[in-house]
């Protein structure tokens, strides 16, 4: 039986030769991951995963077993932190390939808390993780115009998956 | 022109085969699929919901939950299962921003592009 308090930690995970045999270029580790700290400069802004979803998908973010197929997709809950940015007509430039994220390309995004706004990401053309927009709307479905700061200070929460 | 719906090509390799099963390798019979709905130039609002037909989809019998991700009518939509959840009979239904459904014959859905998770069998 699954105890929901079990440790994150303790939680089984792939070792590197485990991901290098079964997913050829797999992403980064976790653990080699860069930090905001160091000076990798990313488009729109800071995206972190979700702690209280963190270790729903394994470490790896994999959404079904690996071992019993050849599945690569991916699937992560993150917060947009939108901190002081204003809109820009067209949407929020959102950066996935980021910190522990990682993805490198992202088909679907759906905003599912933090905000009140009516939302609709737009991937890109070819589902590049680091160059789709999230476009927000008003209360009567207009998007909202050029610098507004109605995102400002917002933690958006989204689902995403890609790989 | 009809409303279409259509299996999104960038997801339909994602499931390891063609049944769309969320399981493999399970006793599980459940599927899933990302799909997208595009409503034509010509289609007008029916009152309690537009039909779509998911059985145009590798032959889903059954959808329990639409998943609305993309939503390109912006404002509201909620999806009305059909009885048994049949497939072919069940309905999106529109909202306007003062949360009222839509009028019979509104032409505001024209055009639009919605982008769902459908599960079902």
């Amino acid at each position: 039986m699954v105890n929901p308090n079990q440790p994150i930690s303790d939680a089984p995970s792939f070792t590197d030769s485990d991901k290098a045999t079964k997913h050829g270029n797999f992403p980064t580790p976790l653990s080699d991951a860069p930090s905001f700290s160091e000076s990798i400069s990313f488009l729109g802004p800071p995206i972190t995963v979700d702690a209280t979803f963190a270790h729903l998908n394994g470490r790896d973010f994999f959404i079904q077993g690996v071992d019993s197929t050849p599945n690569r997709e991916r699937g992560a809950i993150c917060t947009i932190s939108m901190g002081s940015t204003v809109y820009s007509t067209g949407g929020v430039p959102v950066d996935f390939t980021q910190s522990l994220i990682k993805f490198r390309t992202v088909y679907l995004c759906k905003v599912i808390g933090g905000t009140k706004l009516y939302s609709l990401y737009v991937p890109d053309a070819n589902n590049d993780a680091d160059e789709g927009e999230l476009k927000f709307f008003d209360s009567a479905g207009a998007e909202l115009p050029q610098g507004s700061t109605l995102l400002q200070n917002l933690n958006v929460q989204c689902y995403i998956r890609g790989n | 022109m009809a409303i279409t719906i259509a299996l999104d090509a960038t997801f339909t390799h994602l499931m390891g085969d063609r049944s769309l099963k969320t399981k493999q390798n399970s006793t599980s019979r459940e599927r899933e699929a990302v799909v997208t709905i595009t409503v034509g130039a010509g289609d007008t609002y029916t009152t309690n919901g537009v039909t779509l037909d998911f059985t145009q989809i590798r032959l889903f019998s059954q959808v329990y939950l639409v998943n609305v991700c993309h939503n390109g009518y912006v404002l509201p939509v909620q999806y009305i299962p059909a009885a048994g959840n049949a497939a072919a009979t069940g309905k999106m239904k529109f909202f306007d921003s003062s949360g009222a459904e839509l009028g019979n014959g509104s032409a505001a859905i024209q055009n639009k592009v919605i982008k769902c998770i459908i599960r079902g069998i």
